[in-house]
């Protein structure tokens, strides 16, 4: 049961690889974050996933249904909202969700109108003339207004002010507890959905770098401060995902793998998941120090 | 969906709409203008009789109207803003502005999407293209009927890009073109230059064609008279004048052989013409193969067309990326 799962998927732009030999598996009934830098391929594979790209290579199967793309069975389980949130400029709120209505089946057009007055949009209002948050209020109405089972949103908060955010976000997880909703959302600000979301993903340079429930990733990394010349030692025993330096200081970025560190004389405290999703993307836009090990976790 | 497409292409079919009821008007009152004159004047019951001699009466309405006539060439470009105004934005203005990923996500495939569209674009394209034939049809109407000298056809250039199925045929492929170009170039502005790059120079490429569609009939008679086929409406594709040997002869030569002036006497120049074995030789498509013509020129747009809008279908349902 995945709500996304590919194998060795890639897609080429011309000569440009967007996404490389991608594998991993999304669990469903979850909300994850899908991060990595700039250009990782978040967008080719989420694109791929709601059937606007095909892939060049590889396997993509999605709610363990085949790609959606061109098949309105699939595409009616699938909400989507793309980056920047595309509605039609010229249309009203109204006219947008008769565009819901008329190319959705499923469409639950009582839902749609409550949702749109709960957050106080005006049905008549040009699209063009919203707010910011107004606007992205409405791209998650008409996302949800089909009653999908997979939502999948692409930088959903990106160039929203943090008050909006707020509200986008709460609408989001109101509509998951209600609903049981499966949740994929990409970003690059790991920091607005620590809240949100229970599972991470991370890819980088089309791979995936990190994957699992946020709490076990949380709870299996540590932030080691400590002496500079004793910093070897732990070196050797554990996996450090990324070290920074001062004169005397040292501060590792460590992977527990269950060998006591308590009297080493290292200072330890948890981690955030910015640190964490930071500590791993320094880690793949440098050579690995080692042989770089992929940490899968298996949803229960 | 089809509601959909109407309410957002609305400011476009209602923009077409407008135009069409513009040039409806100009094309009525002036029409009009030109059957009441016809009617006061007595003209109409002249060519009616057919018994010749309205040439100088005709000339009159030629004086008056035919600057018309010359201007009627602007609505040629009509077909081409069907294709720059309907075609180039259909699919490039979601692509450009992003809105394709909300619409090729909804819970219908692409196919239904653009062929819905297409479909309705292509309906339309079609009324157009017939208002504006049957407009255009009527208003040729008076010129028709005339038969004053070098003789009006509705085989001429300027008249038969106007009449029958043609204008039909010259929209849609100009929609094509446009839908084509949007895809591939996927930016709006782009797209309706290339419409424009592409669309004449195909139009005047088939027009130069025209007149080998079939082969031409010859006709043979005396220099510089009247053909004895004036008036039937043929279409003169090309005359000259061939001495005895049957070789074409510069009107320089003529002139300056037989002194064709003011001065000299219509007879005196016939007889000298004759005495060289002058004569002239007009290739024409007789106006009985209008339809015909109509027919290979619509069956080649409409042609180009449904090639273009297949490989559009195939651009954007398999091809296209996101």
């Amino acid at each position: 049961m995945s709500a996304i799962e590919t194998e060795a998927l890639g897609r080429r732009y011309g000569r440009r690889w967007g996404l490389k030999d991608c594998s991993l598996a999304v669990p469903r009934g979850r909300v994850v974050a899908l991060v990595g830098p700039n250009g990782a391929g978040k967008t080719t594979l989420l694109h791929m996933a709601v059937g606007l790209l095909a892939p060049t290579v590889g396997r993509i199967r999605v709610l363990d249904g085949p790609p959606p793309r061109e098949r309105p069975e699939q595409l009616r389980r699938i909400g989507f909202v793309a980056q920047d949130k595309p509605l039609y400029r010229g249309f009203r709120v109204k006219d947008m969700v008769r565009f819901g209505a008329a190319l959705n089946a499923d469409w639950d057009q009582d839902w749609a109108l409550r949702r749109l007055r709960d957050v106080g949009i005006p049905l008549g209002q040009r699209v063009g003339q919203l707010s910011g948050g107004q606007h992205a209020q409405v791209a998650l109405a008409m996302a949800l207004g089909k009653r999908p089972e997979l939502l999948v949103l692409d930088e959903p908060v990106a160039n929203l002010d943090p008050l909006a955010r707020r509200e986008f976000l709460q609408v989001l997880m109101a509509e998951v507890a209600e609903s049981g909703l499966s949740v994929v959302l990409s970003s690059h600000l790991i920091a607005d959905l620590e809240r949100v979301c229970d599972y991470l993903i991370l890819l980088s340079n089309g791979r995936v770098q990190l994957a699992g429930e946020t709490e076990g990733l949380l709870a299996k990394h540590r932030i080691f401060v400590g002496a500079r010349e004793r910093a070897e030692s732990l070196t050797r025993v554990h996996y450090v995902v990324s070290e920074s330096y001062t004169q005397r200081q040292a501060t590792l970025l460590v992977r527990l793998n269950g060998h006591s560190l308590q009297d080493s004389g290292w200072n330890a405290r948890p981690i955030t998941l910015e640190e964490l999703v930071l500590g791993y993307m320094k880690l793949s836009s440098q050579p690995p120090p080692g042989p770089l090990r992929v940490l899968q976790e298996a949803s229960p | 969906m089809i509601a959909v497409a109407l309410r957002q292409h609305r400011i476009q079919l209602s923009s077409g709409a407008a135009l069409m009821i513009v040039l409806a008007a100009l094309l009525v009152w002036t029409g009009h203008e030109m059957t009441s004159y016809l009617h006061s004047t007595g003209l109409s019951g002249c060519l009616a009789a057919r018994g010749g001699g309205c040439d100088s009466f005709s000339q009159l309405f030629e004086n008056r109207y035919g600057s018309l006539l010359r201007n009627v060439a602007y609505p040629n470009f009509l077909p081409m803003l069907v294709g720059i105004f309907w075609g180039a934005p259909l699919v490039a203005r979601e692509l450009e502005s992003g809105t394709h990923r909300l619409a090729w996500t909804q819970s219908i495939t692409r196919r239904r999407w653009l062929t819905t569209k297409l479909a309705l674009f292509v309906a339309a394209t079609v009324g157009i293209g017939a208002i504006f034939s049957l407009l255009l049809s009527w208003w040729f109407h008076p010129f028709a009927q005339l038969q004053f000298q070098g003789g009006y056809s509705r085989m001429d250039l300027d008249s038969f890009d106007f009449q029958g199925v043609v204008p039909i045929a010259y929209s849609l492929f100009a929609f094509a073109v446009g839908t084509a170009a949007g895809v591939v170039v996927r930016r709006v502005l782009p797209a309706m230059a290339i419409t424009f790059a592409a669309y004449l120079p195909l139009r005047l490429l088939m027009q130069s064609l025209r007149a080998h569609f079939e082969t031409p009939l010859q006709i043979t008679y005396q220099a510089l008279a009247t053909s004895p086929r004036a008036g039937l409406g043929d279409w003169i594709t090309h005359s000259r004048i061939v001495n005895a040997a049957g070789r074409t002869v510069s009107d320089q030569t003529v002139f300056s052989t037989c002194g064709v002036g003011p001065s000299v006497p219509k007879s005196d120049v016939f007889a000298c013409l004759a005495s060289h074995g002058y004569h002239q030789v007009d290739l024409y498509q007789p106006v009985s193969r209008f339809w015909a013509f109509q027919g290979i020129e619509s069956a080649v747009f409409v042609g180009l067309a449904a090639l273009l809008l297949t490989a559009s279908c195939y651009w954007v349902i398999r091809r296209s990326s996101a």
